[in-house]
């Protein structure tokens, strides 16, 4: 049986991965509304999933305000599909 | 949302939940950048028809000019997306379809006013043509993307109507200026203002 990604095996970074592989770029904010947490805590999570090369972080400007842009990656994609995979072989789906 | 390990079974509903979370109901858009190009086109169309045809002067084509206030929309709504927070495949796909669009008017134009310099005489019905093939062949691939059929039928009715003054201006064949003008002003009430009007329709509907 296929080991699950232990990175994308926590609640906070799947949800990440997961709203990236159904966008083509996503900001700092619009993760943090949508995944309810803390900007702290996604701060580390989006900084441990960059390391691992599955998204790429740009730093931008808005006006005046800083902008914060995820993409999910070729690497990332591939790694959420392989764990999908996993899920449905744990699930027997 | 803390940071803890899941069940699979969590983990799979995590996924399906931020799958619907990320789903933009709004996908579609609210049409009003349609609305906007199909009515601003079609207000200066028929300034330029009538000001050219009481007067007779075709220095009133300079009205065309007008349409670059379009392009101040588009500014304003490219900021607005960039405030949305994220952008879809779609939206890319959408956007760059109509850059491009942009980008060949542009270059017409200038092709355009270059000859007008050196030859003396401007081709200025290729922008008639960019106009009708180019933003027809816009409307079917957005169309195709947000599953519009009227911008579908909309556009394959403007290329085709585009086609046929391409194939007057080949054979040399006269054509009505009432005749042009009428039409292309109906290209761009069927491929952008009725599809604008839908699309709102389906945005209100949704909201």
């Amino acid at each position: 049986m296929k080991e699950l990604d232990p990175l994308l095996h926590t609640q906070l970074r799947l949800a990440i991965m997961s709203l990236l592989m159904n966008v083509d770029e996503a900001d700092f904010v619009y993760l943090r509304e949508k995944t309810e947490s803390t900007a702290g805590n996604l701060s580390v999570q989006i900084d441990k999933l960059s390391s691992a090369g599955y998204i790429t972080v740009e730093k931008g400007f808005l006006g005046k305000k800083t902008r914060t842009v995820c993409h999910i990656t070729p690497t990332g994609r591939a790694a959420f599909i392989a764990y999908v995979d996993a899920l449905k072989e744990y699930l027997n789906l | 949302m803390e940071e803890r390990n899941l069940t699979e079974k969590e983990s799979l509903e995590l996924i399906a939940n931020m799958i619907s979370r990320s789903k933009s109901k709004l996908e579609i858009g609210d049409g009003n950048v349609f609305l906007l190009w199909g009515i601003l086109s079609v207000i200066v169309a028929t300034t330029v028809w009538v000001s050219v045809s009481l007067s007779h002067n075709p220095a009133f084509n300079g009205f065309w000019a007008l349409m670059a206030i379009g392009a101040l929309f588009n500014y304003k709504k490219a900021k607005e997306a960039k405030a949305r927070g994220y952008s879809s495949y779609t939206d890319k796909v959408c956007s760059t379809v109509w850059m491009s669009f942009g980008i060949i008017c542009l270059a017409t134009f200038i092709i355009c006013l270059f000859f007008e310099f050196y030859a003396g005489y401007g081709p200025w019905v290729l922008m008639f043509v960019i106009a009708l093939i180019g933003c027809g062949s816009g409307c079917i691939a957005t169309g195709a993307l947000l599953k519009i059929r009227t911008l579908i039928f909309g556009g394959i009715f403007s290329s085709i109507f585009g086609i046929l003054l391409v194939g007057c201006m080949l054979t040399n064949t006269a054509v009505s200026y009432d005749g042009v003008m009428a039409t292309f002003i109906l290209s761009f009430i069927l491929m952008m203002v009725t599809p604008g009007l839908e699309m709102r329709h389906i945005a209100k509907k949704e909201q």
